[in-house]
């Protein structure tokens, strides 16, 4: 029988499910595997143009295509800043040196009410109480965004507030880590798990970048930046199910060798 | 498939030589935004002096372009050779912990970590205040 073992047995795509799932409905946002080729298409290049592909452990990464229907890229036009594209042990990661390294992309004014910032991440190091950032989404007060201090506290911007997990992260294991705001009411999801939190200062913002999401740090030329992996991330806006987020939870725990 | 870059080096630029360190940049670099490699000052040395700190990870031509004369890249055709020669004349490669006087830079495999290299120069990053 022609066409025997491929009519009705390809296989599903967890990534192409997931992406179809977050970003069916023309939802806002963006989607980032740091691998060389996703789906079949070149998705990692050496430079900010895009002419230069990773093909190789050790390249730098300078531009980083978004998986969902939104192209909103992630680059580095600066050489120094651009990370490691790193693949160790079957896992493929983005590698941040906490000197300089950092992807930027637009930033996307959306409904700052209803957004979700996922990240799979392996912080290494936070020095002196020093936080070190995943990321940044957003802009002013309206800002989103991560990150971690040397006692494994999670912290998470939403809106002029500052909120903290308590000692969750132990620094140099992996993890998955939404921060999520639906309805306006936020929180901090890590492997899975809703994680107690507590709302902190009133924090300003400007120091921070403007108009731009960053990948790797959060202010625009300070320290405070990121030492560690990022072996995939996402913003979105919108409202979302506990089955999408357990889904994202998934599919970032299975290309970042956590185990939920 | 072996990537090209082989080395990683971290530079240590004085605080009143960032802009000619720049220019150097723009020509050992890969890219005509190059020229922003140095930008905040927020390492410091043990007397207090400050730099600005680059790491990346770089081919072997690097090492090799540091001590020759400059031509312009053809990404920067335009930029200021007289500020990258003055950056050039500067650098100490693998010498040492870092001064205002030089430009430092340790060059090393590319598996060795920005912050061993930051060790070496003697440097050490400027708290930040908490968010």
């Amino acid at each position: 029988m022609l066409n025997f073992g491929l009519i009705g047995r390809r296989r599903s795509d967890p990534l192409a499910a997931l992406i179809a799932q977050l970003f069916g409905n023309a939802e806002q946002g963006a989607f980032y595997i740091p691998r060389p080729i996703v789906n079949g298409v070149q998705s990692l290049f050496q430079d900010s143009a895009g002419t230069v592909p990773v093909t190789a452990d050790g390249d730098p990464g300078g531009k980083m295509l978004d998986q969902s229907p939104n192209s909103i890229n992630a680059s580095q036009s600066v050489s120094a800043e651009r990370p490691v594209y790193t693949l160790a042990n079957g896992l493929d990661f983005l590698l941040f040196d906490e000197v300089d390294d950092r992807m930027l992309f637009p930033f996307i004014a959306g409904d700052a009410d209803n957004f979700v910032f996922s990240i799979a991440v392996t912080p290494e190091v936070a020095i002196d109480s020093n936080p070190r950032y995943f990321g940044l989404v957003g802009t002013g007060i309206n800002l989103q965004c991560g990150y971690i201090n040397d006692s494994g506290i999670i912290f998470t911007r939403v809106a002029n507030t500052t909120y903290n997990t308590g000692s969750e992260v132990v620094l140099g294991n992996t993890y998955v880590i939404s921060h999520i705001v639906q309805n306006g009411i936020p929180s901090i999801r890590i492997n899975a798990v809703n994680k107690n939190f507590s709302a902190g200062g009133d924090p300003t913002a400007n120091s921070f970048f403007s108009n731009t999401g960053v990948l790797g740090a959060g202010y625009e030329s300070t320290s405070n930046k990121l030492q560690g992996k990022i072996h995939a991330a996402l913003f979105r806006y919108g409202s979302i199910t506990e089955s999408q987020l357990s889904d994202i939870d998934t599919y970032f725990a299975s290309v970042a060798g956590v185990t939920l | 498939m072996t990537t090209q870059y082989q080395q990683r080096a971290t530079i240590a630029t004085p605080l009143a030589h960032i802009p000619d360190a720049n220019q150097l940049a723009l020509r050992l670099g890969e890219s005509a935004a190059d020229d922003q490699t140095f930008t905040a000052a927020s390492y410091q040395d043990a007397s207090g002096n400050l730099y600005a700190v680059a790491s990346t990870v770089t081919k072997p031509i690097f090492a090799e372009m540091a001590g020759q004369p400059l031509q312009a890249p053809d990404h920067a055709p335009d930029m200021d050779l007289a500020a990258a020669t003055r950056a050039q004349a500067l650098l100490q490669i693998n010498g040492g912990i870092a001064s205002p006087d030089v430009i430092a830079v340790i060059l090393g495999d590319r598996l060795e970590s920005a912050q061993d290299h930051i060790a070496a120069l003697g440097l050490t990053p400027i708290p930040q205040d908490t968010p």
